[in-house]
């Protein structure tokens, strides 16, 4: 039963991708922001996490890095989404760190999201 | 050569050429006539002088029977008286002879009665009587003149001491030389050796000029000419000729006057003439410089003047003949037209160009004219003002003068350029206020080509406008409307993820089943669609980056083409999948390339009609993948098959449908790919999109991937 975090500010997404993939099978821990989203990652060392970009308070890029810094958590693949309009900078930014896997718009559907967090997962 | 000068040389040789020239044939006539009239004159003198000769020997012959009284025969008792008169019967010239003894006694005598004297003319021999008995041979005297008659006086010594004077008429002789005379003026005459003509000549002149024949005597020989003698105030010419017997001369000679006094005259008539003739040529000539010749000088100078300032300073001389007159005063009223023509033109211009002027000033737009050497022509204030020129003037060159670099550069381009039109965006600083940052601001230029009235080179007329505010506006648009949908996507991927789910949570029921494939269906296209504008905002900007996978070209056409079944079968159309045997394997964004298809298969779905039949399909070459859609649809006509790749074209009729963005975006997506998308279609059969992708994408090399343990 794989463990699942997500960080993000948007409840509506949050409930309904936790929703999805509990269905699936996922056991999955929720984040409002990226203070807490550190905390429950340190916590659950969960299999995978799925990040918001755009966070008040501390923003995507900061939490992946933050990630990356703590043993528990640096191995843990990160997968970004993100709801606003992103442009190749910003991807790349993302990519470059090394626990990122892929950077996705939140339009993606489900199904190709948890094709990818399969994937993943199928690798470790 | 000037005209005048050459009038003048006309006419002298029409003229007075002809004239000198007869005046020297004349003079030389003259000349050839004199030594004619010499000739003349001399052949007379000789034969005057010859005729005295003869006749001289004729008296000398009367004197041979004088030797038979010297010398008689001594058989023969001599009559002398009856010799003598036998001899005077014979020869009837002896007129008077006188036999004297040797004291100058009168012998004997015998006169003839012609002789009007009253006594033997041997009464005035007395000084030759003397001489013939010192010197003893028979010698000649003067010529002696008797009441008009001339006798010949000749006086013979004998040896007995006696002497006979015999007297001779000479008057036949004289008649005889006086009938030789030449012309009315003519005189044949005999003279001594000194010059004196003999006496009881009938000559007509008598005042005859002795010393200056004496002269001639000795200038010339036995014969000469005589020239220039001058009788009664008359110059005579003529010849003499010595006579031989005697010492007397024989003079043929006639007035000059007569002999060429005609011609003389002539010459100087002619002569005359020329020198009259040449003074009229000079008024003629005086004349027509005056009336004709000054007027039209002054009128070439006049016009050349006018022609080369432009104006009339003053009004060419009205002078000459009538005609010539006319012709001045017509040639003044055509300047002054000329004149007011053009400055009436020049108004004209001015106005015109001061229209032009306002107009143009008020346009709030830059203008600019520039010739093909980059003189400016025209420039408004606001394109001084943005190229940084502090004014108009004669040694404003462009590109040179341009103060602002970017315009600077721009205008580098179009002088350059061979194209008629040119249009494209510049951005540059406005001209800084005072300590406040410049402001960048946008600008289009447009220049396009015109022909110069005058040079017929072409110049250019460029249009700086600023497009700040509009550009501005099309962004705050298009950030609006992205921002808006945008914010449209976090709900609908909500509903569609939920759409999912209750797919997933459902069990399957054919009712329930196609609600939710039409739920989901509809979620996507919307999504699409969002996602369209959001992507053609990216691709418009440039900023869009593909996100390049590994993609199977069977595989995403039967993808899509599954997606839109449900559409497909409730309208009866047919979707139909040809997959390649080769199955091309290329790299290109999935996602984009997907909208591409769907856009495409979207638009078929809309316009084929029920029973239709839409194909997809691909295949490769070497260097690129093909992709197709085909349909039965209506077709596309002709002038529309590029014009539907516009951002924003539609073809009337579908208006209400869509937006009409698709195959604008779809286009600069397949461009991105490398690609090309066309339409081949036939009005009423139906439409086959086409697009290619290249096969020369590769993803960039990413970074070594982090180590799989975890």
């Amino acid at each position: 039963m794989p463990n699942m975090l997500i960080i993000d500010d948007n409840s509506e997404f949050k409930t309904m991708i936790s929703c999805y993939f509990t269905d699936q099978g996922y056991k999955v821990e929720l984040a409002d922001n990226g203070r807490e989203g550190l905390a429950k990652a340190k916590l659950f060392k969960p299999d995978i996490i799925l990040l918001d970009v755009m966070m008040p308070d501390i923003g995507g890029i900061e939490v992946l890095k933050e990630l990356q810094t703590y043993d528990e958590t640096s191995k843990i693949p990160v997968i970004v989404i993100t709801g606003t309009y992103f442009d190749n900078n910003m991807s790349e930014l993302f990519k470059q760190e090394s626990n990122c896997k892929f950077f996705l718009s939140k339009t993606n559907e489900l199904a190709d999201l948890e094709k990818k967090i399969s994937d993943i997962l199928k690798k470790r | 050569m000037k005209l005048t000068t050459r009038f003048f040389l006309i006419l002298m040789a029409i003229a007075v050429v002809p004239l000198l020239l007869s005046v020297f044939w004349n003079i030389r006539q003259y000349n050839s006539t004199v030594s004619s009239f010499y000739d003349l004159h001399k052949g007379i003198s000789r034969l005057t002088a010859a005729n005295v000769d003869e006749w001289v020997s004729g008296t000398n012959r009367n004197l041979a029977f004088l030797y038979e009284i010297e010398h008689p025969l001594q058989t023969k008792k001599v009559d002398e008286i009856a010799m003598i008169h036998q001899v005077t019967r014979i020869n009837s010239e002896i007129v008077s002879l006188s036999l004297l003894s040797k004291e100058d006694k009168e012998i004997f005598f015998l006169q003839s009665e012609k002789v009007m004297a009253d006594r033997p003319l041997a009464a005035y021999q007395t000084p030759l009587i003397n001489q013939v008995r010192e010197s003893g041979t028979v010698a000649p005297g003067e010529v002696l003149c008797l009441k008009t008659h001339a006798y010949f006086p000749l006086a013979y010594p004998l040896v007995d001491g006696r002497v006979v004077v015999f007297h001779f008429s000479l008057d036949k002789l004289f008649e005889k030389l006086n009938a030789q005379k030449t012309g009315q003026t003519g005189e044949v005459f005999l003279t001594d050796t000194k010059g004196k003509p003999l006496a009881c000549q009938k000559l007509q002149r008598a005042n005859f000029d002795a010393e200056a024949l004496l002269k001639l005597f000795r200038a010339g020989g036995r014969t000469g000419t005589v020239q220039g003698l001058q009788v009664d105030g008359e110059p005579y010419a003529g010849s003499y000729s010595a006579v031989e017997k005697l010492n007397w001369v024989a003079i043929s000679m006639q007035s000059e006057n007569e002999l060429y006094g005609k011609q003389r005259r002539s010459i100087i008539i002619f002569a005359v003439f020329a020198v009259i003739i040449f003074g009229i040529t000079l008024v003629v000539v005086s004349l027509i410089s005056n009336q004709i010749i000054l007027p039209i000088t002054n009128m070439s100078n006049g016009v050349k003047r006018f022609l080369k300032e432009q104006h009339l300073d003053e009004v060419i001389p009205a002078q000459g003949w009538p005609e010539v007159k006319n012709l001045v005063m017509v040639l003044n009223r055509m300047m002054l037209e000329l004149q007011a023509y053009r400055a009436f033109q020049l108004n004209q211009i001015v106005e015109e160009k001061n229209k032009a002027q306002a107009l143009i000033d008020t346009i709030t737009d830059g203008v600019i004219l520039v010739d093909d050497k980059g003189r400016l022509i025209y420039s408004n204030q606001t394109a001084l003002s943005l190229l940084g020129i502090p004014k108009l003037s004669a040694d404003v060159v462009l590109p040179r003068s341009i103060k602002n670099e970017v315009f600077f550069n721009e205008f580098t381009a179009i002088l350059a350029s061979k194209e008629k039109f040119l249009k494209s965006e510049v951005e540059s600083p406005l001209p800084a206020v005072a300590n406040a940052a410049p402001v960048m601001k946008s600008y289009r230029v447009i220049a396009n080509q015109f022909l110069l009235a005058t040079l017929r080179r072409p110049g250019r007329v460029v249009i700086l406008r600023d497009i700040t505010n509009e550009k501005e506006l099309e962004k705050a648009k298009e950030d609006f409307f992205h921002m808006i949908t945008h914010d449209m996507r976090a709900p609908l991927s909500t509903i569609q993820g939920y759409v999912e789910m209750l797919m997933r949570k459902v069990a399957p029921n054919p009712g329930t089943d196609r609600y939710f494939k039409s739920m989901l269906y509809s979620s996507r296209r919307l999504r699409g669609m969002i996602d369209d504008i959001l992507n053609t905002t990216k691709l418009q900007r440039g900023t869009m980056t593909l996100v390049l996978a590994q993609i199977s070209a069977n595989e995403l056409i039967t993808r899509v083409s599954d997606q839109h079944e449900p559409v497909a079968t409730p309208k009866s159309i047919k979707m139909v999948v040809e997959t390649s045997p080769q199955d091309p394997q290329f790299y290109g964004d999935n996602t984009l390339l997907e909208r591409v298809i769907t856009n495409l298969v979207g638009n078929s779905l809309k316009f084929t009609p029920g029973g239709g039949t839409i194909t997809f399909g691909t295949s490769q070459d070497a260097e690129n993948v093909f992709f197709w859609v085909q349909d039965t649809g209506p077709g596309i006509p002709e002038e529309k098959r590029e014009a539907i790749f516009e951002k924003y074209s539609q073809m009337e009729e579908h208006k209400s449908q869509g937006f009409g963005l698709g195959l604008a975006m779809c286009r600069m997506t397949v461009e991105l790919h490398k690609g090309r998308i066309w339409v081949e279609s036939e009005v009423g059969k139906g439409s086959k999109f086409t697009f290619t992708v290249s096969k020369k994408l590769a993803p960039e090399p990413v970074a070594p991937p982090p180590p799989k343990n975890a």
